[in-house]
């Protein structure tokens, strides 16, 4: 039942991760071992069986619990353009009117 | 909410979908792995680990406690998943699933890479084995 290509090598040319060399040495040694050749078809198939069955689970909608907890996380203020434009024209604010002041004294 | 946080967020669902079955308990998994990952921003892989040593205490303290007849129906291939041991699930969510290199998965689960190898070959042979002896089964009570 075991082929004599190594573990890694398998399961590379399974998942289509070899480089364009390594996928023709492992294509050619399989065409000599119809178990070898039939396992990678069985895999194939089961992973991307796995995949359709899995992967949309990605795209529903994310549950409020989960909404919530991720804007809680980002922190308040940090890098949110609007509070540091409210800031920076609060300071503003405050150096003119200071400014002004000073001017209407003296 | 940002884009980023959002997309995390819905690929960390999907692999906690794929090492617990029951929807509700998945999502809890998510959270606690949100709220151990919290104010430090960390790469999905971390995550991923996390997640994982989460998944993992929980099969100590409630080994195997599944209710086979109260289930959904779901395709074949996720049944046969199922009757994967956890670490069987967890290597092959990665690589299939998740798409991640063998490297990153293996250190991921913290074992080095010819370990995962090993683990990843062992956990397509038995899902095979058990995908396969499912079909048997069906063939079986269509012949009657």
């Amino acid at each position: 039942m075991k082929t004599r290509i190594p573990d890694q090598a398998f399961n590379a040319y399974v998942d289509g991760r070899l480089g364009v060399k390594a996928e023709r040495d492992v294509m050619h040694a399989l065409e000599k071992d119809p178990a070898g050749a039939a396992r990678v078809a069985a895999w194939r198939r089961q992973s991307e069986a796995l995949r359709a069955a899995l992967s949309p689970i990605a795209d529903e909608p994310l549950p409020l619990s989960i909404v919530l907890k991720i804007r809680a996380a980002v922190p308040e203020g940090t890098g949110n353009p609007l509070v540091i434009g409210v800031l920076l024209g609060f300071l503003a604010g405050l150096v003119c009117g200071f400014g002004l002041n000073w001017i209407v004294i003296h | 909410m940002g884009r980023h946080e959002d997309t995390l967020a819905r690929r960390l669902r999907r692999f906690a979908r794929a090492l617990v079955s029951d929807a509700d308990c998945a999502d809890q998994l998510v959270l606690e792995t949100l709220t151990a990952a919290e104010s430090s921003c960390m790469h999905v892989h971390q995550l991923f680990a996390i997640l994982i040593a989460r998944r993992r205490e929980r099969e100590t303290l409630l080994p195997r406690a599944r209710a086979p007849a109260a289930k959904a129906p779901q395709p074949d291939i996720l049944r046969a998943f199922e009757a994967l041991p956890l670490i069987d699930r967890e290597a092959l969510a990665l690589v299939v699933v998740e798409q991640l290199e063998y490297e990153d998965a293996a250190r991921i689960l913290d074992v080095p890479l010819a370990t995962f190898i090993a683990r990843l070959t062992q956990a397509r042979a038995t899902l095979a084995r058990l995908a396969e002896g499912d079909r048997q089964v069906v063939l079986r009570l269509v012949k009657g």
